[in-house]
């Protein structure tokens, strides 16, 4: 017995053996769900197919038409890149700008800071789904918002949040900002706190205020540091899907619909999974384009 | 903790403290109101104005979602079917998060080491895992349909089970192994000289000096893997059902039952909240893919 | 060129820490001041406290005569230099040194001119263009530094500045230090635990230790005249000698008892007149301790030689008498060996005694 656990050993501790039981796992679980279906997902795109069509692998070969159709005739996808591109940009930077601000103010001495800092990391805890019924109940026409905002314009404010669009898509930016705001809060402190006492103690005497000091020294130091947050979170935000389905409510009313919204009607409601695949892939390019430009840059620097 | 000015930081004057406490009452108020809804009877549900505190809190919601329960429910729908389905959607989640997380985990650690201290795959596979976590879920989910209903996995726990691990060990690997790269070579270099084989070094030396980032690690995941909708939503269909995909079909078929949807709510955030509190030290570096560290 | 009075000077933390208790000292316009102790002593506290990064918890800070105690650094108008030079990063060399002079609003074209002023001064010409992290750290010392001067600040602390050169560059700094302030007639406050750069580089030496001030002198009476054992002890190398020893008085004469030797101090028994007490404790440099090839007189002191240190130009030699160990300094033309007998005899006019319970010195 011993004599096989030590060949065993022996064996698994060779450069080929360190490999395998390093490696292997890590590319099995990649290879099967996620090389495999990647392929699969290549070939569909290339195809009209649709589960009403019978075989998977019998089906017509589609010479990119559906890449064509998308890029230069599908308004409705195309648009639906548009609202992407626009919730992305407008949601990152109110987090941003936001993040910004609570770092400079919870950077500061007070009573409670400890606990202040832990309730405003929360949000981010909550799971999307959760953030979507709460926000869903939120901009109801009879809701609690619509109830302050008629006490402080002194009008009946009645708006229904969630059945045309354009209120839609604020009801989308605030609920993604409550939920997600913490994030960019939490990376821009870490990155003041990162800074060095003396250099922020030279400053001053130097005879720079508390705001001159946050403005010069502060956030040009963590100016790598937000980088990194806001490609994250650009790149997550282009995928909300739970909030945007619960503000669909039992209407399956999709008023907002971006690109995750349009892959899952395309995919799981009309099952035309050719093209669908076909629209994902476009995304796909896109986000890797845009990633390795910035990764380009800030390697740069 | 590091970084405070000189010992003493600027004091936050009275302007700071107004802007703060607005700001803690917008972060707070949606969870007020959450749980508000879930203490409130069905006839507080939908009144106008809203009703800012329950006239008369009750736990029947919570009750209803939970058990059998149907003495002084005055909104059953249909059958129990719509209801039953909470706990289960408890235990489901609780399986799929779990071992999705423990196997995300596993494969990570083992990954981690080959790129930290072998070298094997390098940047190459960092990338193509990472790309894994940045891609939309939409590319991946369309074909993984397809491939699982071709190997019979949709609706089954094994295969939510390897698609979660799938998709989170890109997570476990980078940050694992920021934790690896923190730990000196040299002392898995002394215990080679000492006799252990390179496996045993890993497993032996440097493992339990970061087990405390491992764990942060795991419950972090675990967070992702509780919380995960889009997945659920297309790979099963009613025998497997998590808490994300439950609390969209109260939405759905339900029509608009605040109480209890507001009260599973809560019971699916809870267990996030207190990991999140936990594991707080390590979020930054969690979110960021290892880049960030305090 | 300000004068600099700290009056009562205290610092508690929250802790509990009291990293100051009741500094005074008065230090002159135009001086160089070395904040002298090891560490924990609270010279940075100091530091921190004159500058305005701290606000003390009893006492009063005055530059000239403005009580300037709870004034905020900004409006102190003092020059920091700190350890790690702080230097800002993300700035390049110039930028370092016109920030501050930008904050104060001063223009365009006298910025120029002041920082090539003091770029020529100090020799970073070269550095102005280029970022923090392509300097080396003798570059980036003087950029702190003229970051620090070229605001013509009223006083300019600096906080171990050289502590993070190496030894040749250190005593280069040292020296350029000195010029630069002679230069400059500049109020300087210099900490630092290196007592070697205290004494040859100050005016006036304030030594420390759990934040007492434990003497405030020139570096000659600090070094000849130590006011207490601390003192005594801690400037010098190799440091001074201290053994126990009780005052006997034996018919006419007056004699230290150590135990394993007597010391006939009747020379010089006028300066006993004032000593209140018995318990003493005998000071004496190394280098006072005169080593004797025989048994010349009976002033003389047997020992036998322990270790034998090979300095270069002299050894350090370990000498055991009884229980009592004691280092001398010997030419290295004597010839020594250990387990050597060997007499030598204490030069009474450098010896330093000390009351054994409060540290204060008699002599």
């Amino acid at each position: 017995m011993n004599g096989v656990i030590s060949k065993l050993t022996k064996v698994l501790n060779s450069k080929r053996g360190i490999s395998l039981v390093l490696m292997g796992p890590a590319q099995f679980l990649i290879f099967f769900i996620a090389i495999i279906p990647f392929a699969l997902e290549i070939y569909l795109s290339f195809t009209p197919w649709s589960p009403t069509m019978g075989d998977l692998f019998s089906a017509p070969f589609n010479y990119g038409m559906n890449y064509v159709k998308l890029l230069t005739q599908d308004t409705r996808y195309l648009l639906a890149l548009g609202r992407t591109v626009l919730f992305t940009v407008v949601a990152v930077t109110v987090q941003l700008l936001l993040g910004i601000l609570l770092a400079a103010l919870v950077d500061r001495d007070f009573p409670g800071s400890n606990i202040v800092f832990v309730i405003l990391l929360i949000p981010m805890m909550f799971m999307p789904v959760v953030v979507g019924l709460v926000f869903y109940m939120i901009f109801q026409s009879g809701g609690p918002l619509n109830h302050v905002l008629s006490i402080i314009l002194q009008q009946n404010i009645t708006i229904d949040w969630l059945t045309n669009e354009f209120t839609l898509f604020i009801a989308a930016v605030i609920a993604d900002t409550w939920h997600w705001t913490p994030f960019m809060f939490l990376i821009a402190l870490c990155g003041m706190r990162a800074i060095s006492p003396n250099i922020i103690d030279a400053a001053r005497t130097l005879g720079a205020s508390e705001w001159q000091i946050f403005r010069k020294i502060k956030l040009p130091m963590i100016r790598n540091v937000l980088l990194i947050a806001v490609t994250i979170r650009a790149l997550e935000s282009t995928k909300i899907f739970d909030e945007l389905v619960m503000f669909a409510g039992g209407r399956l009313n999709y008023l907002y619909e971006n690109v995750s919204i349009w892959t899952y009607i395309m995919n799981a409601i009309q099952n035309q999974i050719g093209y669908a695949s076909a629209g994902a892939l476009i995304v796909l390019v896109i986000i890797a384009v845009l990633t390795f430009n910035v990764i380009l840059k800030v390697l740069s620097r | 903790m590091r970084g405070r000015s000189s010992l003493e930081k600027t004091k936050m004057g009275p302007f700071g403290y107004l802007l703060l406490a607005i700001i803690l009452v917008l972060v707070i108020f949606p969870i007020y109101w959450l749980i508000i809804t879930s203490l409130k009877p069905k006839s507080e549900w939908i009144v106008t104005p809203p009703l800012w505190l329950p006239r008369s809190p009750t736990f029947l919601n919570y009750l209803v979602i939970l058990t059998e329960t149907t003495a002084g429910v005055e909104y059953v729908l249909g059958s129990y079917v719509v209801f039953k389905p909470a706990v289960k959607a408890f235990i489901d989640s609780a399986i799929v998060a779990g071992i999705g997380t423990i196997l995300a985990i596993i494969v990570g650690v083992l990954a981690a080491f080959a790129v930290s201290r072998h070298n094997i795959g390098g940047n190459s596979f960092l990338g193509l895992v990472l790309m894994l976590r940045m891609a939309p879920p939409m590319v991946a989910i369309i074909p993984l349909t397809v491939f699982y209903s071709l190997l019979g996995f949709i609706d089954t726990y094994h295969g939510l089970i390897l698609a979660y691990a799938t998709f989170t060990m890109p997570y476990a690997v980078w940050i694992i192994k920021s934790f690896i790269d923190e730990v000196p070579r040299e002392l898995e270099d002394s215990a080679r000289l000492d006799g252990l084989s390179p496996l045993a070094a890993h497993f032996k030396v440097t493992l339990p000096l970061i087990k405390g980032g491992v764990l942060a690690t795991a419950l972090f995941i675990w967070i992702l893997n509780w919380s995960e909708y889009l997945f659920a939503l297309m790979l099963t269909r009613g025998k497997v059902i998590t808490l994300p995909v439950q609390i969209t079909a109260y939405q759905t078929y339900a029509g608009m039952l605040y109480g209890p949807q507001a009260a599973l709510a809560i019971l699916a955030v809870i267990p996030l909240i207190i990991f999140g509190t936990m594991i707080r030290r390590y979020l930054a570096r969690g979110l960021t893919f290892g880049a960030i560290r305090r | 060129m300000t004068k600099v009075m700290l009056e009562n000077l205290t610092k508690v933390y929250p802790g509990g820490t009291k990293a100051l208790d009741h500094l005074n000292i008065e230090i002159e316009s135009g001086s160089f001041t070395s904040l002298l102790g090891p560490s924990g002593c609270g010279k940075t506290t100091t530091l921190k406290l004159i500058a305005g990064l701290l606000e003390p918890t009893e006492g009063k800070i005055f530059f000239d005569d403005e009580d300037v105690t709870y004034l905020p650094p900004q409006k102190r108008g003092v020059g920091l230099v700190f350890q790690d030079y702080a230097v800002f990063p993300h700035m390049t060399g110039f930028e370092n040194i016109a920030f501050g002079l930008k904050i104060r609003g001063v223009d365009e074209e006298e910025i120029k001119r002041r920082i090539n002023e003091i770029a020529s001064l100090l020799e970073i010409e070269h550095v102005l263009s280029k970022k923090p992290k392509e300097m080396n750290i003798s570059e980036l010392q003087r950029v702190s530094l003229a970051r620090a001067i070229v605001m013509r600040p009223r006083v300019l602390l600096l906080d171990e500045p050289l502590s993070n050169l190496d030894a040749t560059l250190r005593v280069k700094a040292r020296m350029e230090l000195k010029k630069l302030q002679k230069h400059l007639k500049q109020t300087i406050i210099y900490v630092t635990h290196d007592q070697i750069e205290a004494l040859t580089l100050s005016d006036k030496v304030a030594v420390m230790s759990q934040g007492k001030l434990m003497q405030y002198d020139s570096p000659e009476n600090i070094f000849n005249k130590p006011r207490n054992k601390f003192v005594a002890g801690f400037v010098g190398t190799p440091p001074m000698n201290f053994i126990d020893c009780t005052l006997v008085r034996r018919g006419d004469h007056l004699l230290l008892d150590a135990g394993s030797f007597q010391l006939d101090v009747s020379p010089i028994k006028n300066a006993f007149e004032n000593i209140k007490s018995n318990e003493l404790i005998l000071g004496i440099r190394p280098r006072d301790v005169i080593i004797q090839r025989e048994t010349i007189n009976k002033d003389a002191i047997t020992g036998e030689i322990l270790t034998v240190e090979p300095q270069g130009m002299e050894n350090v030699v370990a000498i055991k008498i009884g229980e009592i160990i004691i280092k001398a300094i010997a030419p290295t033309a004597l010839t020594i060996k250990d387990s050597q007998k060997i007499c030598f005899k204490f030069d009474l006019h450098k010896i330093h005694i000390f009351d054994r319970k409060s540290g204060e010195a008699y002599l």
